[in-house]
């Protein structure tokens, strides 16, 4: 299975490439994908030096436009897929269909991948993908167990990737609101979900209170850690108690599971954290490494090194495992 | 020559026991002045039994009523019976069918059929796919600013597919494979700093 690492910086990119990715992926510096956020990302001759560095190491590039194309200004993400295909990269991500039908058309050569914002999370679904756009790999939603991961391999003609390490997302991925609706901004529209712009923190007593576009995420006392107020990872009044109501703030590991997801049929294991810094990615590619090449009985002691570095210091297996149906 | 305005009601997102649910409609065929009523579940494949014993007396008040009817799919499938349960939405003859994920759109290709609001269509180009793929009516996102809507109708000429737009804003923001309680309403506190909060539309 290819081991598929983030890059939001070149100097995470040469880190990801050094620490043992198969293939890294990344973005321009604009709204074309959905990690735009102040001083990430790359331009054109950035990416094609980094394009450049991966290929010598026979490491792959593939280069984010997973984002929704604002109506009028199509032309951006048309450009940087021209762009991305002319600087050799090895496959384009995409979640818009307008998108995924030019690249298709204008670039026929181009691999392209299929975003985990199209979510695309049934056999049906992803042979209309395939059959539309002739896409060559799809990247599941995190709202299916490895069961359901199996069963869709068994029914396409296309390679699967999935999440299994990092931050997560709890709701359908390319199909939420919550950051629209607080703040303004949207991950589908503008490549952001809860913008720093939005947040503010105060302290109420000897509490920290962290907010979003007006609203109460959390609310911290001294002793607790304070989080970052992403909006569905907040804590919220519920009946008589305050508690996480959507997830609680933790990250994805599932390196446990790594021989089920290989039977699954699952290609490639995917890293989230383009907004990470090259600390982060270097131990984090470089442990995840390892422990695919380590025997099933050494791997949980390789990925405890990498418990600290997890959102909330916690970790979860999301739905891969859910009982419920 | 531009068709007139029609007011459309979107499926129920709520978790209603089947007697309310049945009444709701039983009112919106006596008394609303809505054209078009989607039924169906869009939400979760769980709660299909709770409209199953009454789905056919209130297709049949509505008709009576003079609505259009056409049937929701599910927004988010990922089981077996799930895709079932879509196909055979899908296969109905009858009616127009909404399809709100992709696995819709593939099941109801090349037949007529409508986009609801859970398919992400944010510009021309994705609208003129999905008319092509036999979509005559498209439910543009909440979150789509109004020129986004302006310049989508603008490189669609009538003809190709009408596009509508949620109005009223009581939309579930999120989808997620997991529920909280649906009886339980989280609610936020907002902040006694707040101001005017942002949205994405004018």
């Amino acid at each position: 299975m290819e081991l598929i690492c983030p890059a939001g910086t070149p100097a995470s990119f040469r880190e990801a490439v050094d620490a043992g990715a198969d293939a890294v992926y990344c973005g321009f510096r604009d709204e074309t994908n959905a990690r735009n956020f102040p001083g990430l990302n790359f331009d054109l001759a950035e990416l094609r030096d980094a394009i450049g560095y991966a290929r010598a190491r026979k490491v792959k590039t593939f280069v984010a436009l997973n984002t929704f194309m604002t109506a009028g200004k199509e032309d951006l993400w048309y450009r940087r897929a021209r762009e991305a295909s002319e600087a050799g990269a090895d496959a384009l991500i995409v979640a818009d269909f307008g998108l995924m039908a030019h690249v298709a058309e204008h670039h026929p050569a181009q691999r392209l991948h299929i975003s985990v914002q199209a979510s695309a999370s049934n056999p049906e679904a992803l042979s209309y993908l395939v059959d539309c756009f002739g896409a060559a790999r799809i990247v599941l939603p995190r709202t299916l167990t490895i069961q359901d991961i199996a069963r869709i391999a068994r029914s396409v003609d296309c390679e699967l990737e999935v999440f299994v390490f990092g931050g997560l997302c709890v709701m359908a991925e390319g199909r939420c609101s919550l950051s629209s609706y607080a703040t303004g901004k949207s991950p589908n529209m503008n490549g952001v979900c809860s913008p720093a712009s939005h947040v503010r923190y105060r302290q109420a007593g000897g509490d920290l209170v962290s907010e979003l576009g007006g609203f109460t995420i959390n609310r911290f006392s001294e002793e607790e850690p304070a989080g970052y107020p992403t909006l569905c990872k907040g804590r919220f009044a519920v009946g008589q108690s305050a508690t996480y109501a959507f997830e609680d703030p933790v990250s994805l590991d599932v390196m446990d599971q790594l021989d089920e997801l290989r039977a699954a049929g699952v290609k490639a294991l995917k890293v989230e954290g383009r907004q990470r810094g090259k600390a982060y990615i270097s131990e984090v590619v470089s442990t995840l490494r390892a422990t695919l090449k380590a025997a099933p009985a050494d791997r949980p002691v390789l990925m405890s090194r990498l418990r600290k570095l997890s959102e909330g210091q916690q970790t979860t297996k999301g739905a891969y495992e859910k009982r419920w149906r | 020559m531009k068709s007139p305005l029609k007011l459309t009601l979107g499926p129920l997102l709520y978790l209603w026991p089947t007697e309310r649910w049945r009444d709701f409609y039983f009112a919106i065929a006596d008394q609303s002045p809505v054209d078009v009523v989607v039924l169906g579940e869009t939400v979760c494949s769980k709660r299909l039994h709770f409209m199953e014993p009454e789905f056919m007396a209130v297709v049949e008040r509505l008709e009576a009523a003079g609505k259009e009817v056409r049937l929701s799919t599910l927004a988010l499938v990922t089981l077996d019976r799930e895709s079932k349960y879509q196909r055979s939405v899908a296969g109905d003859e009858g009616h127009l069918v909404e399809a709100n994920d992709l696995s819709a759109l593939q099941m109801l290709k090349g037949r007529r059929h409508t986009v609801g609001p859970f398919v992400n269509v944010y510009n021309g180009p994705s609208a003129k796919l999905l008319a092509r793929n036999g979509a005559a009516s498209i439910c543009l996102p909440p979150e789509l600013p109004a020129a986004s809507v302006a310049e989508i109708t603008r490189s669609c000429p009538g003809g190709d597919f009408d596009s509508s737009r949620s109005a009223a804003y009581l939309l579930p923001s999120r989808r997620a494979a997991r529920m909280p309680d649906p009886r339980e309403r989280p609610r936020t506190i907002v902040s006694s700093s707040a101001r005017k909060i942002p949205t994405a539309f004018p």
